[in-house]
């Protein structure tokens, strides 16, 4: 009796606990957006999702907290699968060929090309560095593509080269930060978070963004790249493994066993709960949100993550090892969690910082290796999600988060070829979700080293990413310690060159 | 709550607040509480943790070998005059107890 009754009270004071705190976010919200039905969908919306995962059945939760209706404008794209070679790799030698190079191949660089302000290692007057690789015009588009990217080559038609990206950074952890938060300073909610943030997620089981990293090493700038910054902590980007436990602690103790499990997590939801009426704190109920959310993770992360039932074909295809953890599985793992309604998805892959110091890191015996890796899986998911009706609306995007330099490095004397950072332009591609295909958008200078064409800064791919997904980047906004905040915080345009 | 420090720890409370109050297991659940977020609980909260426990307590009757693990993987010596049911739902109470958010982010 006592039970049923301790369960009755329960259910009122969720009930009551999210009214509350829906009307209190909802104030937020509409105090801050002003006005506008779209605001106040959005506020919906954000409201909604902070409660998906701690309201079991309520209304509020699962596929109700999804309403593609909802955002500024008619979404192109669903999901995103985020490509990100990180170190970043040489745009000459990939997707931004300069034969004129080679006219100056050894030679110390013009002067106009001296920029000791943005070398991170280059002193003195370096050579130029002509690319050691062919490019050949590839499809109907034409779009010219290393030898290193044989397979990539085979979708020229299919993705938009955008040779013009520039940053402001020209250290990698700044310029991952001002990539996907839109600063380079910590703090800022992630690309993933804010696209968690404003379209909630599509499956109870899993969370909308998650982060797979290869390579041997997470990004430069840590975890703070998929952060949550000051948005509530459901939104946060979270990592899975391919080897071992999917997720750190995601397996019980000795002696918990599921059912013990479930009902600790319920015991804590009761406590949480509690503190929850005293404080009126939203982010106790997002950790409430997350502990559930854990709590059916537990059995639904290892079966996305099991590559095993996959065809022998498909993971030949992929050149995926089953248990292993590389680049190869990951991209594998991203379209099964694509197929499972994970919102956004960013790989990271190390050993793409190629300067030249030890031939680990050069241009010669590194970048084709990193490329062999990569080349043939991203075709692969390319090849899968075409096949799968899926690419038209998913967003893929490759990028690393600056570009190198026209000139070889050669620290300390090295022999082995390699390029500094350059933050003035780089290469990336992007394809499906409404971006046009078998384009190339932007031009640089014959030394690969200015933009002269159709620039697009880091903010402006932020709001080209968000527009595609429905949201006006001015619009989806957070207000934080008096100020309102975005992605794109006070900067940013959307790049209609690259919508198809 | 799944990593093995937290397991480790919520055996060390558990195994502390029985040797320091053990004439009632509410008493006894009141102290661990108060130790690890520096205020007693409400009579509400009180009550959530005493159910769990008495769930607990009876599981583990039923499964010694899981109440053995747990006791195991805590790396505590089971105090004496607490048959080893108990001891686990304990540890698991206190599990909870240091999964609180109040005591993760406002301890």
């Amino acid at each position: 009796m006592t039970s049923r009754k301790n369960s009755d009270d329960r259910d009122l004071r969720r009930h009551l606990v999210g009214e509350e705190l829906h009307a209190t976010t909802r104030r937020t919200f509409l105090g801050r957006m002003g006005s506008g039905i779209g605001g106040m969908a959005l506020a919906w919306a954000a409201a909604q999702d902070g409660f998906a995962g701690g309201f079991g059945d309520s209304p509020a939760s699962g596929a109700a907290a999804l309403d593609l209706s909802r955002p500024h404008f008619a979404p192109r794209a669903k999901r995103v699968i985020y490509l990100h070679m990180a170190g970043s790799p040489p745009h000459h030698d990939l997707l931004d060929p300069k034969p004129k190079l080679l006219d100056w191949n050894g030679k110390p660089c013009p002067e106009h090309l001296l920029d000791p302000d943005n070398f991170a290692f280059i002193k003195g007057h370096p050579e130029v560095l002509a690319s050691p690789y062919s490019f050949g015009a590839k499809g109907q588009s034409g779009t010219e593509i290393s030898e290193l990217l044989p397979e990539l080559a085979r979708h020229s038609d299919r993705i938009a080269v955008v040779r013009s990206m520039h940053t402001d950074q020209f250290n990698h952890a700044p310029a991952q930060l001002l990539l996907y938060t839109g600063s380079p300073r910590l703090g800022r909610p992630s690309m993933g978070s804010w696209i968690s943030y404003g379209l909630g997620s599509e499956n109870r089981d899993l969370p909308a963004y998650v982060v797979l990293v290869s390579g041997g090493k997470t990004p430069s700038a840590g975890k703070s790249v998929w952060g949550n910054g000051f948005l509530p902590s459901v939104h946060q980007g979270v990592q899975c493994r391919s080897d071992g436990d999917p997720v750190l602690f995601a397996s019980n103790p000795p002696g918990i066993d599921r059912e013990t499990r479930g009902a600790t997590i319920e015991a804590l939801a009761d406590l949480n709960g509690l503190q929850c009426e005293r404080n009126g704190d939203p982010e106790t109920l997002a950790r409430i949100a997350q502990y559930e959310l854990a709590f059916r993770m537990q059995v639904a992360v290892p079966e996305v993550m099991d590559i095993a039932h996959e065809s022998p074909e498909t993971i030949e295809r992929y050149g995926a090892t089953p248990g292993a953890a590389s680049f190869a599985n990951n991209c594998l793992l991203a379209r099964r969690m694509l197929e499972n309604d994970v919102r956004f998805i960013q790989l990271f892959d190390w050993g793409w910082d190629t300067h030249g110091t030890n031939p680990s890191d050069d241009i010669i015996n590194q970048l084709p290796k990193k490329c062999r890796e990569t080349d043939r899986p991203i075709a692969a998911l390319l090849d899968d999600l075409l096949e799968r009706g899926l690419l038209e609306d998913t967003l893929v995007i490759w990028s690393g988060e600056f570009g190198r330099t026209a000139m070889n490095e050669r620290r300390n004397g090295s022999a082995y070829f390699g390029r500094d950072h350059h933050p003035h332009c780089f290469s990336i591609w992007m394809a499906g979700g409404g971006v046009k295909p078998g384009i190339v958008h932007g031009e640089t200078c014959d030394f690969g080293a200015q933009i002269v064409k159709d620039p697009v800064h880091v903010h402006d791919l932020q709001a080209t990413v968000l527009r595609l997904l429905g949201f006006d980047h001015e619009r989806l906004i957070r207000r934080h310690q008096g100020r309102d905040f975005r992605l794109t915080d006070v900067h940013g345009k959307v790049i209609p060159g690259l919508l198809a | 709550m799944n990593d093995i420090a937290f397991i480790e720890t919520a055996g060390g409370l558990a195994r502390r607040a029985h040797a320091e109050v053990s004439t009632s297991r509410r008493l006894e659940l009141e102290r661990a509480f108060r130790l690890a977020v520096i205020r007693p609980p409400e009579a509400a909260e009180l009550d959530v943790l005493e159910q769990l426990l008495e769930a607990q307590a009876l599981r583990f009757r039923d499964t010694p070998e899981q109440a053995a693990a747990l006791i195991l993987a805590a790396g505590v010596e089971r105090p004496t005059g607490l048959d080893a049911a108990e001891f686990a739902a304990r540890i698991v109470v206190a599990n909870v107890i240091l999964n609180l958010d109040e005591f993760l982010n406002r301890g």
